[in-house]
Order: C-alpha cells, then sequence, then structure tokens
C-alpha cells in the first residue's frame, strides 16, 4: 500500500524549489532582515538568545545571510548570542519554586483539556497510565514527596541556568517562532530585574494568567492579537495554518527539550552550531528539503537592497494567503507540514491533515475537516472532484478564522481605499474642528474645572467658545489665563446683560467656525476620550449620522466655600443604547453634555429656541432627529453634574421644575398648533400626543409600583 | 476729459446718482446767462427733466459763470426694481450728453456708507431717502455668508448736520467671528430688507498681530465683545501660512515680545527649534526621510529610506531613559546602523555621506523665522541671553551647523551667547521637563525670568507654563497641518503597492503628524 503522507501527497523538487523561490524565500529574506535590524539597534549589551528548537533553524537563516552578505561569521557581528535550552515545558517547571500557586495556574493553562494526573505525569515525565486518582493536582504534590522534590530541583537547575545564559546583561532578547508568549510569560514572571524581549516570527494572542501577560513581545512579520485572520493584512492568514511555520522550523533531528542536566551548563555554541549543521545535513521529510532550498535563496540573495526585498515578500504574502485559504492540490502537498510531537511531555503527536477516505457521508466528512490542524487543506482533500462543494466550505470556514474587527488605525487604507483616517482627521484635520461652548455667568469654581475638562482632551481640535452671559469678566479672564487649556483655540463671548441659555449658546456657536457643535456648560465635565470618540465616530458614520452622544454619569455633588465635594456617581438613563424620535417626544433623555453635532444641521434649524426659558435643549433635539439621527456611543465619556446635595449652586434643573412643567405644556402645545397651520408637522404631532398617553401610562404604572 | 470734447457750445457733468437722485451741472459756454433745461432718459427713454440753475461754489471757483447751473433730479421710484439701468442726462431738444453718462447703475434708494471698520466692530449709516423714518434692517455677508444682522437706526448728530435724514440712522454690527481675523481680504456685503446692496467692499479686517492687543484690551468696555485672550498664539494658529513671519508684521512681533521681556525683566529668551524659529516645509516627516534618501547619490534610495524609517523607531524604541525619563532616538546611531546594513567597506564614509545629506537636506527646505531672528539680535542688545530648546534625534552638532548655516544665509553670526540644547545629546528634553530644569539649574536662574515660545502644546507651553516659566505659544498653523496630514496620507498611498502591510503599520503608522 502506498504511504499517503510521503508518497501521494509528495511535492516534487520542481515544485519545491518554485514555492522557495516565490514565496517561502523572499518571506525568509524579508525576516532575517528584520532581524537583523532589530539586533543592530538593540546594541551589544542585549544579550541574544536564539531559543530551542525553532530559534536553531532560525539561526541557520541568520548564519547563511551574515556569511553570504558580509562574508563574515554571526560572531563577527553580534558577538554577545547564544543558544538557550528551553520549551513550553522546562519554562513551567521553572516556576514551581518561583511561586508554586502561579506554577499551578500556569500548568492548568497549558494543559486545558487535561486531569490532574494527566498534567502531573506530563510534568515528571512518566508514561500516563490512564488511571485518575484525585481531582486536585495540588494533592498529587503532596503526596509524592519524591516528585515534588524533583520539580523543585528542576526549577532551581533552570533558574541557574537562565541566570547563567543572561550573565550581566540588562536586556534579554529571545529569538523564536511565536506564538502567544507561553515560554516568555514564566521567564518574564521570575526575572523581573531583566527586561525581557522576545522577537518573534509572528505573535498571536497573548497568555494571560490573572492579568498577567508578556509585556515586550514583537511580531517581526504579522501580529494577530486575537489569534485570527485579518483580512485586511494578508501575513495574518499565516496564523490560521501556523503548523506549517512551526513545521518549517522545527529540526527533525534534535528532539524537544523538556528538562534542564547539569550537562546543558557545559553544552557551548559551537556543540549546538554542530547539532543545526548536521540537522540540515539529514533531511528525513520534504520539509527539511524545502528549509534547504530557502537557505539556498538566502545565500543567492543576501544582497538585495531592501526595497526589492519587500515589494517581493508583499506579493508572497498575498499569493500565501490564497494557497492557505484556497488550496490546490499541489499547495496541499507543499503546505501540509509534517507530523509534529504534541510537546509538553505528552506522548503523540498529530498530522495536519487526514487521510481521506472516499465515502459520501458528508457528515464524517465535515467531521473530519473540523478535526484537522488546517481546514482548508482538508476541504480540499475531501473535495477533490466537487469544486462547487469545495469553494463553498472554503468559504464557511473563512467566516470562522477571519476577525471581523478591524484595525481601527489603518482600516480604511488597509482595505485599498482613499486614505482618510477618521482618528487622525477628527485629531489634526482643521476641516473637522469641533466648537465646544461654555455658557458661565459668575461661578468660577465650575469654569476652572470645565477648563480642565477641556485641556485633557485627547483630541485638541478645537475652538472654545466661553460665553460669558451678563457675569462678572474678570475672574473668567484669570481662569482662562491660568489654565492649560490650548491657548491659541480659546475666545471669549462677552455679555453685558445676561440674555439667557439658548441666546448664549446661540451667540457662542454663532462666533464660531467649525464642523462640529457641543455645548460644554460650565458645570459639566468629560473624559478625556469624549472629543477623540464623538468626532471620529462621526466622521466615520457621515452618511449616517449627524449628531452622536455618549453614556454619561449622573454626578451628584455639593459645593461647601471653595471646594466641589462628588457624593455618587450613577448612570444617566442607562436605558438609551438608539435615539428614537418617538422616545425623543416623551421626555429629553440625553444632556447636552453627551451630544455632539454637526453645524449643517444647527442652521438648517436656525439654532435654539431663544424664547424658552427651559427645555430649549429638548425643543433642539426633536427638531434635529427631524433632520437627521443620532448615533450612540455605548462608553460613559461625559458627566451630567448635580448639585442636589448642600444649597450652594444648586441646579437650574431642580430649582426649575415648576417652570419645566409649564413649558413641557407649552412645547407640546407649540407643534400641535404648527401642525395645524402645516401638514408637515402632522406626524410629529401624533406622535407627540401618542407620547403624552405614553408618559402618562408610564406614571401611572410607576406610582402603582411605588404603591402609591 | 470734458473740456476736450467738442460737442458745441453745452459742457456739463453727470455727478452722481445717490438713491434717486442725480445730481450734475449744464452750462452755455456761449450764453452763460442761459439756464440750460435737461432731460434725463433711462435706458433711452425720458422719465424726467429739470433746470440746471442750482448756485455751486465750486463751478464758481471753477470760472464757469456766475457758478449756479447745478441741477438734481429725482427720479420715480419705479426705477427701483433691483435691475440695472442705463441712465444719461442730456441737454433737452439736442442729443448732447454731459460728460460722465451714460452710467450703468442699480438704482438704489439707500444711501450710506462704512466708517469704520476695526477692532470687529462695522460701523456706518444707511438712509432710506425714500422715507427717512424708516429704519431698514441690514444683513452683513461675509464671503457670501450672512453673519449678522442690525437696525440702521442708532443716534448719529453728524448726520443731521448734514442734513441727512433725522439723525437716527447709524449702526454698528460686531463681526460675531473671531475666524475672520487673518491676513486674507474678505467681501463684506451689506444688504437691505428689501435686497439693495448698500456696500460690498474687499477688506482686510485688521493689520496682521500689532492690532490684537487692542482687540483685547479696547473691547472691554463696549458691551458685548468677543475677546481673544492670547492673540498672537491666535493668529498664527489661523494665518493661512507663515509668509506672514516676512511681513512688516514680523518687526512689530518682535518689538511686542521686546516690551514683554523688558515689562517682566526676562532674563533669558528660550526658543524652540524646529517649527518654530526655523521652520519646515508642508512635507510629513515619512516625505522628507523620502527627499533625503533621494538627495544621496551613492547608494540606492528607497533602500536607505526603509533602513532608516526602520532604524529611526528602533532607535526610539531601544534608547535606554535619561534622568528625566527622556527617550530620545539619536541619528548618530541611526546613521551607524544603516551603513552597517549597507555592507561597505569604509564605515565612516557612509556615516559621512548621510551626515552631511542630512544637513544639507534641512539647510535647504527650512527657512529661519524672520520676526524671532530679529527678536534674537534684539534680546542679545539688551544682554537678554538666548537658549535653543529642542527635541529631536538631531545632536548638537547637527543643529549647530545647520543654525549656523541658515544665520549666515541671513548674514548674521550665530552667535556664542546662543547656546544650544538639544535632547538627543543631553537625554533629557523639553517634554519631560529636565531640558527646562537643566536651563534654570545651570543658568542659576528662577523661572520667572525665561521666557519660552515654541510650537508644542504640550512640551513648549504646559510643561514649562507648570514649572512657572513665561510661555508665548506659536502652534503650527491649521492650514499648515492639514496639508502635512495630507502629505502623510497620500505617501502611504503611493507606498501600499510597494511593501508589506504589516510593515507600513509597524514601521510607518508611527510617523502620524
Amino acid at each position: 500500500m502506498r504511504n499517503f503522507w510521503t508518497e501521494d501527497l509528495m511535492p516534487t523538487h520542481e515544485e519545491m524549489k518554485e514555492f522557495v523561490n516565490e514565496i517561502l524565500g523572499p518571506i525568509s529574506l524579508y525576516y532575517v532582515n528584520l532581524l537583523e535590524n532589530k539586533l543592530l539597534n538593540l546594541g551589544n549589551e542585549a544579550k541574544v538568545l536564539f531559543c530551542f528548537r525553532s530559534g536553531l533553524r532560525i539561526y541557520a537563516l541568520v548564519d547563511a545571510y551574515i556569511k553570504s552578505k558580509y562574508g563574515k561569521s554571526v560572531e563577527e557581528i553580534f558577538n554577545n548570542f547564544d543558544f538557550l535550552k528551553i520549551s513550553r515545558l522546562i519554562s513551567a517547571k521553572l516556576l514551581y519554586d518561583i511561586n508554586y500557586d502561579f506554577f499551578v495556574k500556569f500548568v492548568k493553562f497549558l494543559y486545558p483539556y487535561k486531569t490532574p494526573n494527566e498534567i502531573y505525569y506530563y510534568l515528571l515525565g512518566i508514561p500516563y497510565g490512564g488511571y485518575d486518582s484525585v481531582s486536585d493536582i495540588h494533592t498529587l504534590f503532596k503526596q509524592d514527596i519524591t516528585a515534588s522534590q524533583h520539580l523543585k530541583e528542576q526549577s532551581n537547575l533552570i533558574f541557574s541556568y537562565l541566570k547563567n545564559k543572561f550573565s550581566e546583561a540588562k536586556k534579554i532578547i529571545l529569538i523564536d517562532e511565536g506564538w502567544s508568549g507561553t515560554v516568555h510569560l514564566p521567564i518574564q514572571y521570575t526575572f523581573q530585574d531583566k527586561e525581557i524581549i522576545s522577537l518573534y516570527f509572528g505573535k498571536s494572542k497573548l497568555i494571560k494568567i490573572d492579568n498577567y501577560t508578556p509585556a515586550n513581545i514583537h511580531g517581526l512579520i504579522f501580529s494577530a492579537p486575537e489569534g485570527k485572520f485579518i483580512p485586511d493584512i494578508p501575513e495574518t492568514a499565516m496564523i490560521i495554518h501556523r503548523h506549517f511555520i512551526e513545521s518549517f522550523f522545527e529540526p527533525s533531528n534534535i528532539p524537544t527539550a523538556d528538562k534542564i542536566s547539569h550537562e546543558d551548563f557545559n553544552l557551548n555554541k559551537e556543540a549546538i552550531k554542530n547539532l543545526i549543521a548536521k540537522d540540515l545535513k539529514e533531511p528525513k521529510c520534504y520539509i527539511d528539503i524545502l528549509f534547504n532550498l530557502t537557505l539556498d535563496y538566502i545565500r543567492e540573495n543576501a544582497q538585495k537592497p531592501l526595497g526589492e526585498i519587500l515589494i517581493e515578500s508583499r506579493n508572497a504574502f498575498e499569493k500565501l494567503r490564497d494557497k492557505i485559504l484556497y488550496p490546490s492540490i499541489k499547495d496541499v502537498k507543499i503546505l501540509k507540514g509534517k507530523f509534529r510531537d504534541h510537546g509538553l511531555g505528552m506522548e503523540g503527536g498529530i498530522y495536519p491533515l487526514l487521510p481521506p477516505i472516499k465515502t459520501s457521508d458528508n457528515s464524517e466528512k465535515i467531521k473530519r475537516i473540523e478535526q484537522a490542524l488546517w481546514h482548508f487543506g482538508q476541504i480540499t482533500l475531501e473535495y477533490l472532484d466537487n469544486p462547487k462543494e469545495r469553494l463553498k466550505l472554503w468559504q464557511v470556514f473563512r467566516r470562522r478564522v477571519e476577525t471581523k474587527k478591524k484595525e481601527e488605525y489603518f482600516s480604511e487604507f488597509l482595505e485599498g481605499k482613499k486614505f482618510q483616517n477618521p482618528i487622525l482627521d477628527a485629531k489634526y484635520n482643521c476641516d473637522f474642528k469641533t466648537a465646544i461652548i461654555t455658557r458661565t455667568k459668575d461661578r468660577a469654581i465650575f469654569l476652572e474645572r470645565a477648563a480642565i475638562s477641556v485641556a485633557n482632551q485627547t483630541n485638541q481640535n478645537y475652538d472654545w467658545i466661553v460665553v460669558n452671559d451678563g457675569g462678572e469678566l474678570k475672574p473668567v479672564e484669570e481662569i482662562i489665563n491660568n489654565s492649560l487649556v490650548d491657548p491659541s483655540r480659546v475666545l471669549i463671548v462677552h455679555h453685558n446683560k445676561s440674555k439667557g441659555m439658548e441666546a448664549a449658546s446661540n451667540s457662542g456657536i454663532r462666533s464660531s467656525t467649525s464642523k462640529f457643535i457641543v455645548i460644554h456648560d460650565d458645570d459639566d465635565t468629560w473624559e478625556p476620550k469624549f472629543l477623540e470618540k464623538t468626532v471620529s465616530f462621526l466622521i466615520k458614520n457621515s452618511k449616517k449620522y449627524k449628531g452622536v452622544i455618549t453614556k454619561t454619569w449622573y454626578v451628584s455633588e455639593e459645593v461647601r466655600g471653595n471646594q466641589i465635594i462628588i457624593h455618587n456617581k450613577i448612570p444617566y438613563q442607562d436605558w438609551v443604547d438608539r435615539v428614537v424620535l418617538a422616545e425623543m417626544l416623551v421626555s429629553n433623555f440625553f444632556p447636552p453634555i453627551a451630544f455632539v453635532f454637526d453645524r449643517e444641521i444647527y442652521e438648517k434649524l436656525g439654532g435654539f429656541d431663544e424664547s424658552l426659558p427651559v427645555l430649549g435643549d429638548w425643543d433642539f433635539n426633536i427638531r434635529f432627529l427631524l433632520h437627521g439621527d443620532i448615533g450612540v456611543i455605548p462608553e460613559f465619556l461625559a458627566n451630567y453634574h448635580h448639585r442636589d446635595v448642600g444649597q450652594d449652586f444648586r441646579n437650574s434643573v431642580l430649582d426649575a421644575q415648576r417652570l419645566h412643567a409649564e413649558y413641557n405644556a407649552i412645547l407640546r402645545n407649540k407643534y400641535l398648533r404648527l401642525a395645524s397651520e402645516n401638514t408637515k408637522y402632522l406626524p410629529l404631532a401624533i406622535l407627540f400626543n401618542t407620547a403624552y398617553y405614553q408618559e402618562d401610562t408610564r406614571f401611572r404604572i410607576n406610582s402603582l409600583k411605588g404603591g402609591g | 476729459m470734458w473740456g476736450n470734447r467738442k460737442r458745441g457750445k453745452y459742457i456739463g457733468y453727470l455727478d452722481s446718482i445717490d438713491g434717486l437722485t442725480v445730481r450734475g451741472w449744464a452750462y452755455n459756454k456761449e450764453n452763460p446767462q442761459e439756464r440750460v433745461r435737461v432731460v434725463v432718459l433711462v435706458d433711452g427713454k425720458p422719465v424726467a427733466e429739470g433746470i440746471a440753475d442750482k448756485c455751486r461754489e465750486d463751478l464758481k471757483k471753477a470760472g464757469i459763470g456766475d457758478g449756479c447751473y447745478g441741477f438734481e433730479i429725482k427720479l420715480p421710484e419705479s426705477l427701483l426694481d433691483n435691475k440695472q439701468h442705463e441712465v444719461s442726462v442730456v441737454v433737452a431738444n439736442t442729443s448732447t450728453h454731459l460728460s460722465n453718462s451714460p452710467i450703468n447703475i442699480v438704482l438704489n434708494p439707500y444711501i450710506g456708507n462704512i466708517d469704520s471698520l476695526d477692532k470687529l466692530i462695522i460701523k456706518g449709516w444707511v438712509i432710506d431717502t425714500r422715507n427717512p423714518n424708516n429704519k431698514p434692517t441690514l444683513f452683513l455677508y461675509i464671503d457670501n455668508k450672512l453673519v449678522a444682522t442690525t437696525i440702521a437706526n442708532n443716534q448719529r448728530p453728524d448726520l443731521e448736520k448734514l442734513n441727512l435724514g433725522d439723525g437716527y440712522h447709524g449702526f454698528e454690527i460686531k463681526i460675531p467671528d473671531g475666524n475672520y481675523i487673518d491676513t486674507d481680504e474678505h467681501t463684506i456685503k451689506i444688504v437691505t430688507e428689501d435686497g439693495f446692496v448698500v456696500y460690498n467692499k474687499k477688506v482686510r479686517f485688521i493689520s496682521p498681530l500689532s492690532s490684537f492687543k487692542d482687540v483685547y484690551f479696547n473691547t472691554k468696555d463696549m458691551g458685548d465683545a468677543i475677546l481673544i485672550p492670547f492673540p498672537i498664539s491666535r493668529y498664527v494658529r489661523i494665518t493661512k501660512d507663515r509668509r506672514v513671519f516676512f511681513t512688516e508684521a514680523s518687526h512689530t512681533l518682535a518689538s511686542q515680545i521686546m516690551n514683554f521681556l523688558k515689562e517682566n525683566k526676562i532674563k533669558i529668551l528660550s526658543l524652540d527649534i524646529f517649527d518654530t524659529l526655523l521652520l519646515r516645509g508642508s512635507e510629513c516627516e515619512l516625505e522628507r526621510f523620502f527627499l533625503w534618501a533621494k538627495s544621496i547619490q551613492e547608494f540606492d534610495s528607497f533602500d536607505v529610506f526603509l533602513k532608516r524609517i526602520i532604524a529611526h523607531k528602533e532607535a526610539y524604541a531601544n534608547a535606554s531613559p535619561g534622568q528625566d525619563g527622556t527617550k530620545e532616538g539619536d541619528i548618530n546611531l541611526m546613521f551607524r546602523n544603516i551603513c552597517a546594513t549597507l555592507n561597505l567597506t569604509n564605515q565612516d564614509d557612509c556615516f559621512e555621506i548621510l551626515k552631511n545629506a542630512e544637513i544639507q537636506f534641512e539647510i535647504l527646505n527650512t527657512y529661519l523665522n524672520p520676526a524671532l531672528v530679529n527678536l534674537i539680535f534684539l534680546a542679545l542688545k539688551e544682554n537678554i541671553e538666548i537658549v535653543l530648546l529642542t527635541d529631536t534625534y538631531l545632536t548638537t552638532d547637527f543643529v549647530k551647523s545647520i543654525l549656523e548655516q541658515k544665520f549666515a544665509e541671513m548674514n548674521r553670526e550665530f552667535n556664542n551667547a546662543i547656546t544650544v540644547y538639544s535632547s538627543a545629546s543631553l537625554r533629557l528634553s523639553k517634554r519631560q521637563g529636565g531640558l527646562f530644569d537643566l536651563v534654570i539649574k545651570t543658568k542659576n536662574i528662577s523661572p520667572q525670568e525665561i521666557l519660552h515660545i515654541g510650537d508644542n502644546l504640550n512640551s513648549d507651553y504646559k510643561i514649562p507654563k507648570t514649572k512657572g516659566i513665561h510661555t508665548l505659544y506659536m502652534p503650527i498653523s491649521e492650514e499648515e497641518l492639514k496639508k502635512r496630514l495630507e502629505s502623510y496620507y497620500k505617501f502611504l498611498e503611493n507606498i501600499q503597492a510597494r511593501v508589506p502591510k504589516e510593515f507600513i503599520k509597524e514601521y510607518m503608522g508611527y510617523f502620524n503628524p
């Protein structure tokens, strides 16, 4: 019987050469270039350690590159390097005597589906008998003193081994293939006096234990923070078939390192270099040949200028992405990877693909596709003669492996569209400036706080218009002079006599030019990200929304002498997740401090209604919604402050409840009258009426609930 | 001129059409006794006539008979249709046109003028000649955008004295927008409620810089007003380009700051260098590095460019922090590393090539801010010390070479009394505060005796201000910033077919303006 792996799926030498020239060669050359630059810039004080086992092959790439480019040995360029015998298992054992609790959490993370007994045996390197005695790993260590003694010794031995390798260096560079920092984390945890930096080929979703996570990991070729393929970045396709990269970098003749012995202390660089050379001389499977061909490519092309390397690798990434997601049978042969040990002390290993069986049972096939490490390759094998079904399944699985989340910063650009970045534009492009209108009158204590709120915005693309509505001018000027608000962005609009809230808004707005407007009253405040998030939202969704609100805190406070004392903070109208006109007609449910809007609509509406002494913002919101929609950012970025405790500076909202009730009626009547004159207002009037009954009903239900 | 006209015995002139009144004079030089009858034609048809017999001093002084040849003829209101008409005046029963006739005009019942146009306020008057009791509502347009309305009914005794209306025709419009105060011309148009244009001219609101203090201080007792608390900072932000520093305003600015130095007994004038004293162009940093690489003949320029942005990023990422926590990349290290990967036999030559290219590039692509150069030499005369503080990857030797040459271009000597402090050399920075502390300590001076000027809100304004240092914030203008942003967008757009996307993210995302 033919061997499926070594015969049926064996690529020819020509196919391998073509693949190396087109894809693996350019990518590897690009990789060693980046690595070279990183190492050069890290300087010689850093200790560079090529980590077992993939680091050994990475060293082979670097060695080939340096030799043919400079005619020098790696030592002549980077003298402070060495090899490090390490693996996830060794790294885990290190923790045993460093912090036992952390060690337990770490191993549970490493073996998520294993019983305590299994884990226990794997750690000790004893074959697992299949018998589970206890449910708690801790009990096992207590019972078996020799075992715990052994782990303690290992932990100490590993610690001295690492200490020895790190010597006096402050910066430790670990060179490894990837992905989530499992080897890195225990080392970082143990050697907190050193800066541990991992240079990976690719970086995936990082390990996290008790919120502790690797600090300094670089994915030189790609970074896929969710562990998923990012469609805009072809490089990240490799994360869904990392088995291939692992096979590529894994020496076939050097076994996994699962413990440190005293001999390892004496294992010098030359001995390991010999191991690497020997491994390369004795290829065991097709991928070893692929690796050797790649070394040849690097030797031949080491002198290439970076510009050429970048364009070739750019094209290689796109081709590789397509081969990973939609592989032909030829691609499967090359990309299948090899049989790899499970590692971590576990017996056995895994083939990335399963030999296909001829069956008409689709569910059987799907099951096998699910099981395979590389779903897309398995789909090709299972449906070799059914291109239609094959394509369908590729697409189904593609949706599963790709992230829906976009790279916020570069999203538009990475999609190949004309580059316009909402975040950058919001911050720096004067076409998207915001006018912040602050109405104040003899309330220095609040204005001072408002100035801090404005000055602390991460988006500084605004004009701050302080409308001093009939108050004393001097204190306003003093506060502004002493504040840290961008001085080039402040204007004071001074009214000799107070004109009222809405007139003050209009006056401030008309004294400014900007794309967006927001009313920031002197007693309210923002979180630093308020403007940045709202404005980039409006730029991003300019077709859909003309205004945006954020979630808001209701802040209870009190003024005592020169101090504002905050009593508590609760979500304000927390149910709001969208802005519906019909709901707005029941009552106003967001405060001005949370609302950024487009000047275009303000102009259309002719501004705020200055005849209203209260509820002017409600009236404005109703009219606004007749012209455009308002989006909601579900983050608490605005603070709506109330003096509902104490005597000084009680809010207008609380003081004027009677006036509110009166004008509530006046407003409702205003729109009904408008409807009688102009049929355009008819639907609004009907809605208004329904809303009135709705409010009334809600009120009655609430009184019943309250037992009233 | 009228004297040269060979129109027979009649001469005369159509002086003006104000509202509906046509004014002029007519004279029979062969018979000075004759009081000439004149006819007003509108679009070729006679609509009114009158006798030219009003006595005018100017005519008499000009030696025209007894001077009593003037006329004032009222046109019918039906012509107030806001359409253009041809108005001409002829001597009755002849085809003799008076000089300056015909006039093409939209007949306008309003007369008026703008008297003053400064301090953000337009003052003037408008009279409805049909009915002086009617006080017209006026609409003010700036650059064709409606910005304010008012009614022309303020008391104006001067108009009454001139017999213009009832004396209540004045108006005052506050320009409600600080953003119009710039060096540009703006079209001001004042239109009445019935659509007649009373005023339509291009104006500059305020001469740059000098008037800003006026605006601020004089408006205080003016009633409602817009105040600009930091006029210079605002001005440089909203100005369209930096040519303003080359106008006469640069002297005003220098002397204004000089006064401040004297009044506050400043002993040290501290200036930021890049984008303050030494102004850069509108290219983003990536574009600048690209052009720098292009200026190097000896190597593959794209290769050098890519190596530089990698070296730049890595140099910053790996810089070890200085005493105040500053992590600054060092150009020398970047260039050494670029040369190392260029694989050349003589690394020192390579370094010199890159260094010279850098210095030459900066010299060619920057210009000194004349206002601040003026200020420096004014201050030196008064024995005020000058320190130049810069947060940059360029070490002091680079910065000095650039400045020496730039000063020489202006025939100025880069004086020994000017000290350069570079964060790359000192590993202390403005953004971390250490450079300011260093100046205070080494010069043994109190913060109140320093004025610092710069373009970065945080490191040139907030940080020194919190330390008690006097500050003048002179930001990059909005237009300039936008241009740099666009240059950055364009650069990324062009590069994306040539390099992997992760590479752009990792090494170019970092360079946003």
